[in-house]
């Protein structure tokens, strides 16, 4: 498991950095080119849908650093066992909301293929199934995540913010 | 909604993360609402990052990692050091006026904090500041940006209400430079009351500044070469953050010589990272947004807030504290779109100036993503800083009550609001 | 899920509740036609059929709320007509340069056996076309130099649609086509990061958009009129009687709007001229001339020679 996913997560990364450095490049040449009377119509439409997608694969990033913010004020004065029990608990809910975005992201793409982006005349879709996608990624981080904290059930699972 | 907000209060006692915590309530309600197709969380999820002024986020981001891995942080620090080393909190001084030049050119509230906590983070720490201070000082003062042209959220509010967004512009000028007195006012006064340390004893010499300014000279042009850029409308407000990027590039590889190709690319991830962090809320946000604008929460609670009274003056401030209330749960561009169009008639009925009213309404919105539970500047500032929330809470008290203080003055004085626009329009 | 279509009212008795939004302003002519539409359904139907307005964006963006009455959920939008034609291309044609000359001609033609045809294909795709006679006014250029002819036009950067006719129509009039987001178009307009936009008068007082040009070529390329687009499947849980009043209703208050809208352009013109615009009234011969490559290049020659038919012209 955690072989495959740094394998992925490597993958996932350079992806994002592609895609980050694409929309920063995209909206830089796209203002030159305007101020010099010839603009692009499409870099809107395609900054946006790359938008979407560095988002989906930045929370996942984040998610493997575990940087996205909660509020440990209680948690952290529970017992180790409690402590961990509350843990796995909304791991798996989190899970749970992962899979629900992966099913329902997927129908919206598949019942919505015909929608457009106007200026690339592509499927919103591709943008849309950032989220589903995103899902996968973040369902097999959670997943090594609830292994790993099952196999180190003695030692305190919340160490710093989640 | 009841069941909504009772997940949410559990979730986050539980230490769920912030996005996922709003993400799951909001689902409670697409799960009893029959009516509702349940795709509409996920189209909620994109629709909330298609939006492309939000582009300034990642860029901004971005531009704040890059200055730190090229050097033009440190240069900056380093002057501004030398000009307010002699003075208490010099540091929290710098993040005010920084938001004050930062105003004029990310309009974005989100933007600025994360950037200032990205630069002034480290250096804040490495002063001994208590995390929730730092916090707390670079957070705030980002609702500058709410007031100070060409915002956003101005703009926003200007089409929303059918106010002259020229106006709106023009207005927002004074009382920017006001939110900046009274916030550098308050940080150092809690930095003397405190006894921070001072880093020299007397004020720099004319000398010391000019040889300082020259080592920073590129790192203090930033601004400048945003400002003329977007004056002379080579780019949009949302455009800026993609030029603040490509100039921290060029003047660190090419001028500085301090980032390396490995350096950039770890500039790039932790980007990603970060950004994943504050568009996840703000995804998750899109979807507790759609549940509570389709049960009509904020308008049923309107009508519930103008059976109270028939003065005009408490009408108005309980008009303000409802928003401020929203603002707690809910993020700035749907409060904007929601309330502007349920309160500005009345308020225009109460005979108040619309542009007088949407300074104070924008400072109020805004302030919401500073406040606790709901807000994305407070969670994006400490998820950067590592501060925990409820330090920065405590921390954040004082320089609420100035934004209040500075309210009931706008609200006393509105020739402070309307003599700029009533003079050029 | 959405199996279920209905909840109680006070009284006991089965109600079917309908979200109608727009992207338009709380107070718009469009607006108001809603809401009186609401008011008199649920007047017709005993408080059986409730319609909530949602001005201003709050369901989404036109498209995503098309989205969500295709998935089933209870609620409909004001949609440029031409937007629909991701689902039925042909509606494509219905933002051409020039395509109506007024506001009959434009009544008259969802009448016609065409229009039929189009919106039975739409209800293949679980979207019902309710009434298309919501006219939210005619699209005019926005400058700073005056514009008289198509020549005035050249190499001028105009913020458009995003529809590809939008720019091949901009691109025959020698105009450079733009894409801004709408929020970026005032200041946009005010720096000079666009020379030019294009919109309904409307939108335009709306915007504020007359603060920051000198001149509003009274043009008329596009006309927008526009239709309300409901869910199928929503629909079909309604009693016939009632299906039939939503029709009715809806026909009734987008001849309404479409009146409040030709007073309000009237009116806003008056305003934004007071406020020191200059209107030029152009001949709009050679820029119609000007946009007929557009059919041409959109495959749209028999097409358009079918509506002309239809319309008898
Ligand atoms: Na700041
Ligand atoms: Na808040």
């Amino acid at each position: 498991m955690k072989k495959f996913n740094e394998k992925v997560g490597r993958i996932e990364t350079m992806i994002a950095v592609a895609m980050l450095v694409a929309i920063v490049v995209l909206v830089f040449v796209s203002a030159i080119t305007r101020f010099f009377g010839s603009p692009i119509i499409w870099s809107i439409d395609l900054a946006q849908l790359l938008f979407i997608w560095i988002s989906m694969l930045g929370a996942d990033a984040a998610l493997k650093k575990k940087s996205h913010i909660g509020v440990d004020l209680i948690v952290k004065k529970l017992p180790t066992k409690f402590q961990n029990t509350v843990t796995l608990v909304t791991s798996l809910l989190i899970l749970a909301f992962l899979f629900f975005m992966l099913y329902q992201g997927s129908v919206l793409c598949i019942q919505n293929y015909l929608r457009k982006y106007a200026t690339l005349n592509i499927s919103y879709s591709f943008g849309t199934a950032a989220v589903p996608i995103g899902s996968v990624f973040m369902i097999l981080t959670m997943l090594e995540q609830i292994i790993d904290l099952i196999k180190n059930w003695s030692k305190p699972s919340v160490s710093k913010l989640i | 909604m009841e069941l909504v907000g009772i997940f949410f209060v559990v979730l986050i006692l539980l230490n769920v993360p912030i996005g996922f915590t709003i993400g799951i309530s909001s689902l409670a309600f697409f799960f009893l609402n029959t009516n509702v197709s349940l795709i509409t969380p996920v189209q909620s999820m994109v629709a909330s990052t298609q939006s492309f002024p939000l582009l300034a986020v990642p860029f901004f981001v971005l531009a704040g990692n890059l200055m730190n891995a090229t050097g033009i942080t440190s240069r900056l620090i380093k002057f501004s050091t030398v000009l307010t080393g002699h003075m208490r909190g010099g540091l929290a001084q710098v993040s005010v006026v920084l938001s004050t030049l930062m105003g004029g050119i990310s309009g974005s509230a989100v933007a600025d904090a994360a950037m200032e906590a990205r630069i002034l983070g480290p250096e804040m720490a490495k002063r001994g500041y208590p995390k929730g201070y730092a916090a707390a000082v670079i957070a705030l003062p980002s609702l500058i940006t709410a007031t100070i042209p060409p915002g956003v959220g101005l703009i926003l509010y200007g089409v929303t209400g059918g106010v002259s967004i020229g106006k709106m512009f023009v207005g927002g000028i004074i009382p920017g430079f006001i939110m900046m007195i009274i916030l550098m006012i308050t940080a150092g006064f809690i930095a003397t009351k405190r006894d921070y340390p001072v880093e020299r004893e007397t004020p720099p010499s004319g000398r010391e500044v000019w040889e300082s300014l020259k080592e920073s000279i590129w790192a203090l042009l930033f601004p400048v070469i945003l400002i003329v850029g977007i004056r002379f409308g080579v780019f949009t407000a949302s455009e800026a953050g993609a030029f603040a990027v490509i100039y921290a590039f060029v003047i660190g590889k090419f001028v500085y010589k301090e980032l390396s190709w490995q350096g950039l690319l770890e500039t790039l991830k932790m980007t990603i990272a970060d950004n994943g962090v504050i568009l996840f809320i703000i995804m998750a946000s899109g979807i507790f947004g759609y549940a509570i604008i389709y049960d009509r929460v904020p308008q049923s609670m309107a009508t519930l807030i103008l059976g109270i009274s028939d003065n005009s003056t408490i009408l108005l401030l309980i008009i303000l504290a409802f928003v401020f209330i929203c603002g707690m749960f809910m993020e700035a561009t749907a409060n904007t779109l929601l309330l502007t169009p349920i309160f500005l008639p009345i308020v225009i009925s109460l005979g108040i100036d619309p542009v007088h009213f949407g300074i104070i309404f924008m400072t109020i919105v805004t302030m919401g993503g500073m406040t606790p539970p709901v807000g994305a500047v407070m969670y994006t500032t400490c998820s950067i800083l590592d501060c925990p929330v409820e330090d920065y809470i405590k921390e954040s008290m004082p320089f609420i009550l100035a934004i209040v203080i500075q309210i009931i003055i706008l609200i006393a004085f509105p020739g402070l609001v309307t003599f700029l626009p009533n003079l050029i329009f | 899920g959405c199996s279920q279509d209905s909840t109680s009212n006070e009284e006991g008795a089965k109600t079917y509740s309908l979200k109608l939004g727009n992207v338009l302003a709380d107070d718009d002519p469009i607006t108001l036609g809603m809401r009186k539409m609401a008011e008199n359904v649920k007047e017709r139907t005993n408080g059986e059929v409730v319609i909530d307005v949602y001005p201003s964006s709050q369901l989404g963006d036109t498209a995503n709320v098309l989205e969500q009455a295709i998935s089933g959920s209870n609620v409909g939008i004001i949609i440029d007509t031409g937007m629909l034609a991701d689902y039925v291309p042909e509606m494509a044609i219905y933002t051409a340069p020039y395509i109506f000359d007024n506001v009959d001609e434009a009544r008259a033609f969802i009448e016609t056996d065409v229009f039929a045809g189009w919106n039975e294909e739409l209800e293949g795709h679980n979207l019902r076309n309710l009434s298309a006679n919501w006219y939210q006014g005619a699209r005019h250029f926005l400058t700073n130099k005056p514009v008289n002819t198509p020549e005035d036009l050249n190499g001028v950067r105009v913020r458009t649609m995003g529809s590809r006719v939008a720019q091949e129509s901009m691109t025959a009039l020698g105009a450079t086509p733009t894409s801004l987001a709408w929020s970026e178009v005032y200041s946009g307009l005010q720096q000079g990061v666009i020379d030019s936009a294009e919109a309904q008068l409307p939108a335009v007082y709306g915007s504020s958009l007359h603060e920051v040009v000198d001149y509003i070529s009274e043009t008329g390329h596009f006309y927008l009129y526009t239709g309300l687009v409901i869910s199928e499947r929503w629909f079909q849980t309604l009693p016939e009687e009632y299906q039939q009043i939503v029709i009715e209703e809806s026909i009734a208050n987008g001849d309404y709007a479409t009146e409040l809208t030709i007073e309000k352009e009237e009116e806003y013109k008056q305003e934004m001229q007071a406020a020191g615009v200059e209107f030029i009234q152009v001949d709009t011969t050679p820029f119609k001339e000007a946009t007929e490559s557009v059919y041409e290049s959109m495959g749209w020659i028999e097409l358009k020679a079918r509506i002309d038919a239809e319309l008898g012209r």
